[in-house]
């Protein structure tokens, strides 16, 4: 087998492979109904970068999500300082202060690790989640 | 081969370091002793209260002189990723990107509703990021909210005015923090 043939079979074995990973879910439209003694942060990931690469969100020792690209979760906390992390071979961690009734959009990614991509989590304007959520899809927990 | 591996290895130290900047920074200012009387509107963490503000009892609708405090904060990223792939120095530490946190802190002083001083803080915390590092915002935030609450405490020292007495006289209103 030549080398131009198997970089052939390889590169859509890969992209099938990828595919299957996304998340299949509901296409993304917002909370109806916002509890008003709870923030509601929008967990979501978007970027082909490292798509293979999934990593859980938490808040505290609680997980929340698995988050996958192209996928969000709609996240109901209680007010307060809350910290959300995620672990690959680096830790990431971010801080906000959610208020009750309100709605953040904290954005995930993915870095450059030395074996394994490392979690990028960082909270984002309104305007910047509003627009990017729109093609994500809902992460159903298992 | 040697000089490069003493690059690769200060690139790497480095890289680990944050950097942090606040403005402005008012020296004289002995924060430990500044006392303020009134009332106190904040709905953050305490942790990040400038320490003068600390002991003060909560706003209530009758409040005559009220300390309003509030910040916010930001995030600027730069993702190097793309151009780290092919950067051999990489894999010794060499940064793939930053994360900056932005921190705005402001301090409004009110008088029977009149606005008699607003003092104002920026903090910038950077860290460059490796392929052996995450980003610990958590971390960045912190200090830098902390280090804006230093700086308006210490603007609040060097104000005699609103820090000798309770008096409620109007005084113009100061941007910035610096007289």
């Amino acid at each position: 087998m030549t080398a131009r043939r198997s970089i052939s079979l390889l590169v859509p074995t890969l992209l099938l492979g990828l595919a299957g990973c996304g998340p299949h879910g509901p296409a993304f439209s917002p909370v109806a109904q916002l509890p008003q003694d709870k923030a509601l942060v929008y967990i979501y990931r978007t970027g082909a970068l490292g798509a293979a690469v999934t990593y859980t969100v938490h808040s505290g020792n609680e997980d929340i999500v698995d988050l996958q690209t192209g996928g969000y979760y709609p996240y109901f906390a209680e007010p307060g300082e809350r910290e959300f992390w995620a672990r690959t071979e680096a830790k990431t961690s971010t801080t906000e202060l959610l208020r009750a009734g309100e709605t953040y959009y904290l954005q995930g990614g993915i870095g450059v690790g030395f074996f394994v991509g490392h979690p990028k989590l960082q909270f984002v304007s309104r305007e910047v989640g509003e627009k990017e959520i729109k093609d994500c899809r809902l992460i159903t927990k298992q | 081969m040697i000089d490069r591996v003493v690059v690769g290895v200060a690139v790497a130290l480095l890289a680990g370091c944050a950097s942090i900047s606040t403005s402005p920074r008012v020296t004289g200012g002995a924060t430990g002793t500044t006392a303020v009387q009134g009332a106190l509107d904040f709905d953050g963490n305490r942790d990040f209260l400038p320490a003068p503000l600390l002991a003060l009892p909560p706003a209530e609708p009758g409040s005559t002189r009220v300390f309003r405090y509030r910040y916010d904060v930001h995030y600027d990223d730069t993702d190097l990723s793309a151009l780290a792939l092919f950067n051999p120095l990489t894999i010794l530490g060499c940064p793939t990107g930053s994360v900056s946190v932005v921190t705005d802190a402001t301090l409004e002083v009110t008088s029977s509703g009149d606005t008699v001083r607003r003092y104002a803080a920026r903090t910038v915390a950077s860290r460059l990021r490796t392929i052996y590092s995450g980003d610990p915002l958590s971390e960045l935030r912190s200090r830098a909210l902390r280090a804006s609450a230093q700086s308006i405490a210490e603007q609040l020292a060097a104000d005699g005015d609103v820090t000798a007495s309770a008096q409620t006289r109007a005084a113009p209103t100061i941007d910035g923090g610096n007289r």
